[in-house]
């Protein structure tokens, strides 16, 4: 397979997952916004956002129009220019993809340019993130149904679980350096609001809620999502489908040098159980993992030098092409 | 609808000139081969032919078939606008056209390899040697350079028009990179999905084997010792105006879409850049203009083709199809002795005829020209898609005044042509159907052998009275059919 379609693919991958994640962050912030004083809130957004979108971007959200920031093609950050970078990859390489990929990413696209769908959105945003879900809903299963479990897949895959891991790993790194409110009453009922507020932007509160019945404690909840084995929104699963990916991609393409996954995952689920060091600093080291992995998938596949040094994962600046 | 009886509503603005009309031999009679369209347009009412037109339409949006509009605000996507309705061919005018154009890129494939070796046709003074020594497309770097099976042209599109007396002619021939196929497939998978009845009373001869001959083709001049030939399409990439057909074409013969960066020269070998390392590549089927092809041999700044390329293709290693310098043979001047080159090597009288060309270089033509500006047609030699060309009857004095100036600083730039009354055919429009002036575009594949795909593109000029068909200046196109026996 030529290097920059396995580049394309996975790109492609990367910028579906992260409109897919901006769209259920905002929309959870949106939803809580409601409950708060509105100072509360620009902090919020900033606080939640910070992770995913440059902080000029989110400082101009206000809630009087939570959705410009959002429609708006201009900025690079917003839901609708990860969709057209995923459609421009898409577009470079549509004889690798089905027509029903193509379609999806095509027709969303479209809907998030078009004018009256705007003017409708404004009035009621959630109709936008329906759309955004559900598109992206409906590649994933054009891809799970369409595609064979060949090179390409494996970098749609590698693609899809790097962005989810890296963005989980930012989104918790964000509420753990949360300053915590003086007053005690407060304290303890925003702290629920926005630890549900995270398991919902990780589209993972059910998952968590079935898995620990109804007891909402923080430290559960960072446990559950870097390492709970069973749920496909925690790091752990991630990990483990990259895991099998490169193994399986080494496979495919013997004449390359296998990529193996670092300690990082297993030091920070280590560190969780012995409770033995700052859980913020275990998270930071699975973003910077990922950020590894990402560079050694370039530098093996796609750009061709055999080895890139670790780097550490310093003030965790947002990938991008 | 039998001589003498009313014409149906749907007829009521269609009006006929001079032009030959595809369907009507008179206001109202009907040709006999397009009774089946006739009687489907007296038949079904307006309304729902809108709506057929309105899904097609809308099939080219949702499958992405697009092209990209130059000059204008960077790469706009837009769909190549289309017509429903068929233009019809019989079998013996395309018994014709399919005799005439095989012996007319004979002649050319011959011209080429003349031109870069014996020069022959220079010798005998049938051709100006300083005509194709100042053509623009000429590359001194290709003389002497062999090319397998001397077969320099592997994909053509000839332009043809049809004038008043109904004879198709040759308006240009497209030996560099003639690009709208994926058009001319396009629209017959659109024809097929939206109207089916359509083809109920025809025997239409199929042309979706294109891309399997193509392949074929384009394996058959594989370099000498090649036995499975790796073949990849080198397109400029995504902001190219015929991107679209690139990865159509690509994907239906699944073979690799590359770019010049995919691609690199190793020991005078072209290899891919690919995830298991470097591959190498044995045919290159470009949709590049030579000029982009290697910056160390031509343009120097071009970051759209590959470093090297140029001395692996002259070592043999690899085949570029179409050949580099074919650009010589399609210039607007040099067309003018395309009937003297195949009387020269085929001993053969053409069977397509030329329009009437003058050659600004030759100043009896020239001075004829410069008077009559008002009625000819000017086209520059070198440019294709219809930029910098003056209809006369349509301009300005102005417009008429600027190429006169454009003439008078370089002549052997610009051709004139009489402005030919293309045939015109029925295409719907907001409240019936009413006649547009067409052309025809019929792809011929070479290797070997040559093939003329049945069918073609036809392009339509959309603005009532308008004789520009080009895609890059608003026109359209339809589905072709050409008619078994």
């Amino acid at each position: 397979m030529l290097s920059r379609v396995a580049d394309s693919l996975y790109w492609m991958r990367r910028y579906v997952e992260r409109a897919d994640q901006i769209a259920r962050v905002v929309r959870v912030n949106m939803d809580l916004a409601f409950d708060r004083a509105p100072l509360e809130v620009v902090q919020l957004w900033g606080r939640l956002l910070s992770g995913l979108w440059s902080a000029p971007a989110w400082a101009q959200v206000t809630r009087e129009s939570p959705t410009d920031a959002l429609s708006d093609l201009t900025n690079i950050d917003a839901v609708a220019s990860c969709v057209a970078a995923a459609r421009e990859n898409a577009r470079q390489i549509r004889q690798h993809i089905t027509g029903e990929m193509w379609d999806r990413l095509n027709g969303v696209h479209l809907a998030l340019n078009d004018p009256a769908r705007r003017a409708e959105w404004a009035q009621r945003p959630h109709g936008f993130f329906q759309t955004v879900r559900e598109a992206a809903a409906l590649f994933d299963a054009a891809i799970a149904d369409g595609l064979a479990r060949d090179e390409a897949w494996h970098f749609l895959q590698l693609g899809q679980f790097l962005e989810r891991s890296a963005s989980t790993a930012r989104l918790l790194e964000c509420q753990l350096r949360a300053p915590v409110p003086a007053n005690e009453s407060d304290r303890l009922l925003d702290e629920q609001l926005e630890w549900i507020c995270l398991l919902r932007a990780c589209d993972a509160l059910e998952l968590y809620r079935r898995r620990h019945r109804t007891e909402l404690r923080p430290d559960h909840i960072v446990r559950f999502l870097i390492a709970d084995q069973l749920s496909p929104r925690s790091i752990r699963y991630g990990f483990d489908r990259i895991t099998e990916t490169l193994a399986a991609l080494a496979e495919a393409v013997p004449a390359q040098p296998a990529i193996v996954v670092g300690s990082a995952l297993t030091d920070a689920v280590r560190v969780l159980e012995a409770r033995d060091g700052p859980a913020v600093e275990a998270v930071c080291a699975i973003q910077g993992e990922c950020d590894r992995i990402h560079r050694m998938l370039r530098a093996t596949y796609i750009d061709h030098q055999q080895t890139v040094a670790p780097v550490a994962n310093e003030g965790a600046a947002w990938i991008t092409r | 609808m039998s001589d003498g009886e009313v014409a149906p509503a749907i007829f009521a603005n269609y009006t006929h000139g001079r032009s030959y009309d595809e369907m009507f031999e008179k206001a109202d009679k009907h040709r006999p081969h397009y009774d089946g369209i006739h009687h489907r347009l007296c038949s079904l009412p307006l309304e729902q032919w809108r709506e057929r037109q309105h899904a097609a339409d809308l099939a080219f949006v949702t499958h992405g078939i697009t092209f990209t509009v130059y000059g204008r605000s960077e790469g706009v996507e837009r769909i190549f606008p289309f017509d429903l309705l068929p233009r019809l061919v019989t079998a013996a005018e395309w018994h014709v056209v399919e005799r005439g154009l095989t012996q007319r890129i004979t002649a050319l494939n011959h011209f080429l390899h003349d031109v870069y070796h014996d020069g022959r046709i220079f010798a005998a003074g049938i051709v100006p040697r300083r005509l194709v020594r100042e053509c623009r497309h000429f590359r001194r770097e290709m003389i002497g350079v062999s090319v397998p099976h001397d077969s320099y042209l592997t994909v053509v599109g000839t332009d043809l028009v049809r004038g008043p007396d109904g004879r198709f002619v040759v308006l240009e021939d497209n030996l560099r990179v003639p690009s709208g196929v994926s058009y001319m497939l396009g629209n017959r998978q659109v024809v097929k999905q939206v109207y089916p009845q359509l083809f109920e009373r025809y025997h239409v001869r199929p042309i979706d084997h294109y891309p399997r001959m193509l392949l074929a083709h384009l394996r058959e001049i594989a370099p000498a010792g090649c036995v499975d030939p790796k073949i990849v399409l080198l397109t400029p990439g995504v902001f190219n105006s015929a991107y679209y057909e690139h990865t159509f074409l690509a994907h239906e013969m699944a073979i690799d879409l590359v770019e010049g960066r995919d691609l690199l020269v190793h020991d005078n070998t072209v290899y891919a850049r690919t995830t298991a390392g470097l591959e190498r590549v044995d045919v290159i089927y470009r949709r590049v203009d030579d000029d982009y092809l290697d910056p160390l041999t031509f343009e120097s700044k071009s970051t759209l083709g590959v470093a090297g390329l140029f001395n692996a293709y002259r070592a043999g290693h690899v085949t570029i199809a179409n050949a580099v310098g074919t650009g010589v043979a399609d210039d607007k001047a040099v067309y003018a002795y395309v009937p003297a080159m195949i009387r020269f090597y085929l001993s053969e009288d053409p069977i397509l005829d030329n329009v009437q060309t003058y050659l600004l270089d030759n100043p009896a033509d020239r001075a004829y020209v410069l008077d009559h500006l008002a009625e000819l047609v000017v086209k520059p030699v070198g440019e294709s898609g219809g930029y910098g060309m003056l209809v006369g009857p349509h301009s300005t004095a102005q417009q008429r005044s600027e190429m006169r100036d454009c003439i008078l600083a370089n002549p052997r730039n610009y051709i004139a042509q009489p402005t030919i009354a293309l045939s015109t055919a029925p295409c719907l429009v907001d409240d019936g159907v009413e006649p547009r002036h067409v052309d025809l575009r019929p792809y011929v594949l070479c290797g070997r052998s040559i093939t003329v795909v049945p069918g073609g593109l036809t392009r339509v000029a959309l603005q009532r009275g308008s004789l520009v068909v080009n895609s890059s200046q608003g026109g359209g196109s339809k589905d072709t059919w050409v008619l078994g026996d």
